[in-house]
């Protein structure tokens, strides 16, 4: 079921009012619904998959329990590295084993022996990424003795799978989460309407910017000889705000959706394409996973605490990692290499949390300095993204090749044109919006402060509006197939 | 709660009431022709989904005619008349022609699929492909001109007549609507929301035809081709695309086409247009197309006697009639 469809737009109210009227006396009832609607949700897609869903959640669980009472630390280990092992596993096989398969297929090729890679013929279970990670962190603090095992069955089963996160994130923390469902929830009017208000924002992003953004990137993309070098220019910074949009969209959503049934998720996005460096971007971009990796992955390899060689590894491992996360092929993991390049200045001098604070921060407008590194770093990410979405390694260059030729100065050739130049003045207006919402956990977040009600009315009008004529067949969300 | 529950109903009803007006209107005079029962599309004021034409004639005659040869493809289909087909097949045979607008392949994977599923006879079909259209998406177009029928994509019904309405919604449509509605004459600012064009769909067969183009054709086929003269843009020459079009998805949809077209005997032939950019088809997706299957695929594309002549196109996308007779003299040799 995906949050753009007719389906969820029947199933969300259903749930909300089950929830508020129906088990609200009893916060236990209330997460057993919770649990038997996310199954629900998961269902909708392969109920195939919910077996794996919950034997995942049942060894994770049942591993924090033996972690917790065993008796020695070589018992504790074994628990540990089982859990790690049989997720690590899940993942690998449904996610990597093809990929593995054929780039060593590929690779034996160039020594002139050829081997016909026994593939499978598998689907990847949606949101395994996510759910995998969710339960790797469970299980590492539990070992590292940061928190403690949760007891309740349900309770873990809604941490794990509670439906606005479970395909897509954020990637929740046991102890960010565990705490609201274990405790009883009550109606709250103004965060409710905020939460309707986030929803309606991110399926403004998703469904007006993204799914429209998208029919260009891929008609460019998939056609690049058809195209001169500014249609490529055109189709990266189309995608560069596809990806964003489809992305930051579904966590708005999925917010949105949690704050309506009283819990708060994790911030996932803050405005990264107004960073002033690549460092920042990072902070700002998908936060629940950078920071899962630093936290699992940079510091326990020493973090940035050891020498600069050390720091250089780390840093190239994590966003290597990080792109291979994203999917079985060289484009991700190139991906994440080029940001890897593209972070180093900033580690090697040490300038790499320069900008934690937000740009212009109680100002309108940026200074010329500001404008000039944000565009910068935006320009940066453009070209990596180029790498994010092409077919193939050489695809990518080739895309490059073209976008850098003479042509890059000539008026794009690519048809729709007036409906193209609709949507770069709707991106325009977009990030208008964004620049001015900047300092709020989500854009239009003043509205519910300070505008009038008339206004903040007729503007929720103009957005269901645009969805409403933008929305065609439902798309599906990029980050599902992560 | 209660707080909560009324704003959501009064800011609902604000939206909702209006748009009950409107969806009222659109019922009554249904444009699209999707609403109410027609027995003939042809001559629509304004342009249809040829899909869904397709589909529902294909329902209502099927059992009259008990058809057993089947054109699939995209709106240049055109080129090839049934009547020209039938002299290829055997005797009795009951040629239609199920194409779509910009059909995908997986539109001809979706009505194949129906065929098969309704008990429909497959005994010849003729598929034809373009490297622009063909495998240009992996699920449902997009638009209430290309969008594919709940018939044979099994998708929701509800969002396929919403999909309808919001293109009579749009504000460029509903202005065109109601100036031609009250005015009854088509004015050229009009193009691309009245049809303007003479459109006939054949009742049995359902071949399309463009009377009015037609005829500008055969009376002054040197004054047809002056007025077209700037759509015929100056060509970069035979080139490949870069990247194949057929993903790992497509090649599922070709292998259910395949055992569909086995399973029934068909006599079948796949044909890669020829087409006035010259473009060759991507030698990997001919590769993938040839596996699947053999010597049944007949390539066209790229510079040949099809596509170096201007006049063999009545403009840069639709070839002409002969060229289809030709393909089918070179394909039923």
């Amino acid at each position: 079921m995906l949050f753009n469809s007719i389906g969820f737009a029947i199933f969300l109210p259903i749930i909300f009012f089950l929830y508020w009227f129906v088990f609200t006396k009893n916060y236990k009832y209330q997460n057993a619904l919770l649990l038997i609607s996310s199954y629900f949700f998961y269902a909708c897609w392969d109920w195939r998959f919910t077996f794996l869903l919950v034997f995942s959640t049942a060894l994770d669980y049942y591993s924090g329990i033996k972690m917790a009472e065993a008796k020695s630390k070589s018992l504790k280990k074994f628990y540990f590295a089982a859990s790690i092992i049989i997720n690590l596993g899940f993942l690998a096989t449904f996610k990597y084993y093809n990929f593995f398969a054929n780039s060593f297929a590929d690779a034996v090729s160039h020594f002139g022996v050829h081997v016909s890679p026994w593939t499978l013929m598998i689907i990847l279970p949606v949101g395994i990424s996510f759910y995998t990670f969710h339960g790797l962190s469970y299980v590492i603090d539990i070992y590292n003795d940061k928190i403690k095992p949760e007891r309740n069955f349900i309770d873990y089963s809604v941490f794990v799978s509670f439906f606005p996160l479970l395909v897509a994130g954020p990637i929740e923390r046991a102890t960010h989460l565990l705490p609201q469902i274990q405790r009883e929830r009550t109606f709250d009017y103004t965060r409710a309407v905020d939460g309707l208000r986030q929803i309606l924002w991110g399926l403004f992003k998703k469904v007006v910017i993204a799914d429209q953004s998208a029919g260009f990137a891929n008609l460019i993309f998939n056609n690049s000889a058809n195209y001169n070098g500014s249609a490529h220019l055109l189709g990266a910074v189309f995608f560069t705000f596809q990806i964003y949009c489809d992305f930051s969209g579904y966590s708005d959503i999925a917010l949105g959706t949690a704050r309506l049934f009283g819990i708060e998720l994790l911030k996932n996005f803050a405005f990264p394409y107004f960073s002033r460096d690549i460092a920042e971007f990072w902070r700002r971009w998908h936060i629940s996973l950078s920071t899962w990796f630093r936290d699992y992955l940079y510091i326990p390899l020493g973090g940035s605490k050891a020498g600069t060689l050390t720091k250089v590894r780390n840093t190239f491992i994590i966003f290597i990692v990080s792109g291979f996360w994203h999917g079985a092929n060289w484009t991700f993991i190139m991906w994440g290499f080029i940001n890897a390049l593209f972070i180093m200045p900033s580690i090697l001098f040490k300038t790499n949390r320069k900008n934690l604070d937000t740009v212009a921060e109680g100002k309108n407008l940026p200074t010329l300095r500001e404008l000039l590194s944000i565009l910068m770093t935006f320009g940066l990410t453009v070209f990596a993204w180029i790498f994010f979405r092409a077919e193939n390694i050489s695809h990518a260059f080739d895309y490059l090749r073209r976008l850098f030729s003479k042509s890059l100065f000539a008026v794009p050739n690519i048809l729709g044109k007036t409906s193209a130049a609709t949507l770069v003045l709707v991106i325009c207006l977009f990030v208008l919006i964004e620049w001015f919402g900047r300092e709020k956990r989500y854009a239009i977040e003043y509205l519910g402060q300070k505008v009038r009600p008339s206004i903040r009315w007729a503007f929720y009008y103009i957005l269901i509006l645009m969805i409403f004529f933008y929305t065609g067949e439902k798309q599906q969300f990029i980050y599902f197939q992560f | 709660m209660k707080r909560f529950l009324a704003r959501i109903v009064k800011f609902s009803a604000i939206l909702t009431i209006p748009l009950l007006i409107i969806a009222c209107v659109y019922m009554y005079y249904d444009p699209f022709r999707i609403v109410k029962q027609y027995n003939d599309y042809s001559y629509s004021p304004f342009t249809l989904n040829r899909d869904f034409v397709s589909t529902e004639m294909f329902r209502k005659n099927n059992q009259k005619y008990q058809y057993n040869s089947f054109l699939f493809g995209s709106s240049r289909t055109i080129a090839y008349h049934l009547s020209s087909w039938q002299k290829y097949l055997p005797a009795g045979s009951k040629p239609y022609s199920f194409d779509a607008s910009g059909e995908t392949f997986w539109g001809i994977n979706k009505k194949l699929k129906y065929l098969n599923n309704s008990g429909a006879k497959l005994d010849n079909v003729l598929i034809i492909l373009c490297h622009d259209v063909s495998f240009s998406s992996m699920d449902n177009s997009k638009g209430h001109l290309l969008i594919k029928s709940p018939v044979t994509s099994g998708e929701s019904a509800l969002t396929y007549h919403l999909t309808f309405f919001k293109a009579f919604l749009s504000p460029l449509f509903l202005k065109n609507f109601i100036v031609y509605k009250f005015t009854g004459k088509y004015d050229p600012s009009m193009e691309g929301y009245v049809e303007h064009r003479k459109i006939l769909y054949d009742t049995i067969t359902n071949q399309a035809k463009i009377l009015s183009q037609d005829a500008e054709l055969a009376a002054n086929p040197d004054a047809f081709y002056n007025k077209r003269r700037k759509l015929f843009y100056a060509r970069k020459g035979e080139h490949t695309d870069s990247v194949g079009m057929i993903k790992k998805d497509h090649i599922i949809l070709l292998r259910e086409v395949a055992e569909i077209l086995k399973k029934h005997h068909t006599k079948y032939k796949v044909v890669i247009s020829p087409l006035y950019d010259q473009i060759k088809f991507n030698p990997t997706d001919i590769k993938i197309l040839k596996e699947t299957f053999g010597n049944n695929l007949y390539n066209f594309s790229g510079s040949n006697s099809f596509t170096d002549s201007y006049r063999n196109f009545y403009e840069n996308s639709h070839y002409r009639p002969m060229i289809g007779d030709s393909i089918l003299k070179i394909i039923y040799k």
